[in-house]
């Protein structure tokens, strides 16, 4: 089966097992997209012309936003009905957002209870966006997803944290875009605290220096490659001590269930212990490098 | 007698390069289609004429047989009894509704 059909066929599965248990979610990304969003391109002349035609976005999976509080009624229903949990919320990025589930019949589903930039509880953040939903079929059955603007800046968001590899989206849903359907997003980003993430997609981040995100999403965007810095501008992005502390060692210790996807089987403890070796070792690796390059400057 | 599509079955036409005029989501070579009962399905795939019937149906067509046969370019009497066979197939496997039922 064609990966966009699957995937297709997924939105729809999810959504009516979501309507049979009474959980509320979202489509978002992929199939879902507004034709504004998607990139055009012209077909050779007809007899009117060259033709215009809108390119269906290439995903990997399906992506779900569901409300944060009905989350384990879908993941139980789900598990019922033949899914299966490929990586848990803490298998996953660093924002631990998403899990993603599996099928032996259909595509990937990634289940997000929040999304990365924006800084309002999830469950109001989910709130606003059910409120500005609007209904769109996919595989002919009805799914609700995101309003026009909320699209627009889920994408912005997403291209804020994969740098260079989604400029097309920053184009179409923002460059492109006109100067009142900018002011919607950016409104829209403010109700949602997600102002510091779109700034960062939209080329404006220096505007929010003073904001404990800043430091985040300047090394997201910028495509800041060194994983200590990553890790500690993560860490440092944290609104509490307590979360800070527990980020930390989350990014540290080595994941069981992606080495046993990796592996093919679980881990062995010395493998796991390797593993965390490994891991503290690029830490210090870069901190003493970086130590190194702070003493070569030092007059002394 | 004519058909819709349930209200729990998804769909999804892979798209042909060149539909005909008359139903724009028929592929003129090779109509491929894949249709799942929901939640769980499974995904079934349907190609060529029993695409064609599939999609002629649940256009709401009233004479599918008609409509089919001008589409493959064969006689409406000779294919009359294996169309009328496969739409009952059809609805049994739930993939089509009687109009009104």
């Amino acid at each position: 089966m064609p990966l966009d059909v699957g995937i297709r066929l997924t939105h729809a599965s999810i959504q009516a097992l979501a309507e049979d248990v009474g959980v509320a979610l979202l489509h978002i990304k992929g199939p879902t997209l507004h034709p504004d969003l998607l990139e055009r391109v012209e077909s050779p002349a007809g007899l009117e012309g060259p033709l215009a035609r809108t390119v269906p976005r290439r995903s990997s999976d399906a992506d779900v936003l569901v409300r944060p509080s009905h989350l384990p009624i879908l993941v139980r229903a789900m598990h019922a009905h033949g899914w299966v949990t490929k990586f848990d919320f803490e298998d996953g990025s660093a924002f631990e957002h998403a899990a993603t589930m599996r099928h032996p019949q259909l595509a990937l589903v990634d289940v997000h209870r929040a999304f990365p930039g924006i800084g309002v509880d999830p469950e109001r953040a989910f709130d606003r966006l059910w409120a500005d939903r609007v209904e769109t079929p996919i595989a002919g059955y009805p799914c609700p997803v995101l309003g026009l603007t909320a699209q627009r800046l889920i994408l912005l968001l997403h291209a804020a944290r994969m740098s260079a590899e989604n400029l097309g989206d920053i184009r179409r849903s923002w460059t492109d875009a006109t100067e009142s359907d900018q002011q919607a997003v950016q409104e829209l980003a403010r109700e949602l605290g997600a102002e510091v993430a779109l700034a960062a997609a939209t080329g404006h981040l220096d505007r929010f220096r003073s904001r404990r995100e800043h430091g985040l999403w300047a090394a997201l965007s910028s495509g800041e490659t060194s994983r200590r810095r990553l890790w500690w501008a993560r860490v440092r992005a944290e609104p509490t001590p307590r979360r800070a502390l527990r980020r930390a060692v989350r990014l540290v210790v080595p994941n069981r269930r992606r080495m046993t996807e990796w592996l093919g089987r679980p881990p062995t403890h010395g493998e796991l212990a390797r593993a965390y070796v490994e891991r503290i070792g690029w830490v210090l690796a870069e901190s003493a490098s970086t130590v190194t390059r702070r003493r070569r400057r030092s007059p002394h | 007698m004519r058909f819709d599509v349930p209200q729990r079955l998804a769909h999804v036409v892979v798209e042909g390069d060149e539909p005909t005029e008359v139903y724009p989501h028929v592929s003129a070579e090779d109509p491929e289609l894949y249709l799942m009962r929901l939640p769980d399905g499974p995904p079934v795939r349907l190609s060529g004429t029993a695409a064609v019937i599939w999609l002629v149906a649940s256009a709401g067509e009233d004479d599918v047989v008609e409509a089919v046969a001008r589409l493959v370019q064969r006689d409406p009497v000779d294919i009359e009894p294996d169309v009328m066979t496969y739409l009952d197939l059809l609805v049994a496997d739930g993939f089509l509704q009687r109009s009104g039922s």
